[in-house]
């Protein structure tokens, strides 16, 4: 695994009209965006009754930051897809739901 | 909501508020407004203007005890396009009263704050889909 930074927006990257993210494909090489520094990203909670399909994940970033007073120094994003949850304990039986994932 | 199990939050009440978001969200129907500026603009102090949309309530012509009427509002990658969200049961109700969007806001927000909310063009309720995903 590697990390980069650059300039181009992430919808640039992961264009499927770009050379890069064909040669990307081709190579069979995945990226994942993350905000900070960090080698994985462990999904700790969603948003209950925000709406992945609108959700300005930005906004809501600064908002969440500005709500609940939460300082730079603990960093998290987030992200929209689907998780799935055990339905009970002990049973590999899962439920699955799209949310807005918060990831640290 | 937590995703981990905790001595407070167990694996079958994680996943029955998970089942409860899913239906939540499921339900929700979509209505677009078009001319409005961004929803953190202030319409009185220390009050943004969606504050003043998320306090909107049933018309009270249903007949039924009055309710919130949105569940959320949102900015979409339109800078004056706006997607509000609200309940299917609430969805009639809600065209009804944004079909007269741009008089409800001069009634109740004042003049004062006017140059913060609308364009040039009155608002109105948008009947085409726009891509409101940003990111």
């Amino acid at each position: 695994m590697i990390q980069f930074q650059c300039s181009s927006t992430w919808s640039e990257l992961k264009s499927p009209s770009s050379s890069f993210f064909r040669w990307l494909k081709l190579n069979k090489v995945y990226l994942f965006y993350t905000k900070f520094k960090n080698s994985t990203l462990v999904p700790c909670g969603f948003l209950h009754g925000a709406h992945p399909g609108y959700l300005h994940l930005d906004e809501a970033e600064d908002e969440i930051r500005k709500y609940l007073n939460i300082t730079n120094e603990l960093e998290f994003q987030l992200s929209l897809r689907t998780i799935s949850v055990p339905i009970m304990e002990g049973n590999p039986e899962k439920f699955a739901f799209p949310a807005v994932v918060v990831k640290t | 909501m937590p995703l981990l199990k905790s001595k407070e939050w167990s694996v079958t009440k994680i996943c029955h508020l998970a089942k409860v978001h899913r239906q939540l969200i499921q339900d929700l129907k979509r209505v677009f407004l078009q001319n409005i500026k961004d929803l953190h603009s202030s319409i009185g102090p220390n009050f943004t203007l969606r504050q003043g949309f998320c306090g909107m309530e049933t018309s009270p012509s249903t007949g039924k005890p009055k309710e919130i009427l949105l569940h959320f509002i949102h900015n979409t990658s339109v800078p004056t396009t706006k997607v509000a969200l609200t309940k299917s049961a609430l969805y009639d109700n809600a065209v009804s009263q944004f079909s007269v969007i741009a008089g409800l806001l001069k009634e109740k927000i004042s003049p004062d704050y006017y140059l913060n909310v609308f364009t040039t063009e009155p608002p109105q309720v948008q009947s085409q889909h726009v891509d409101s995903v940003s990111s």
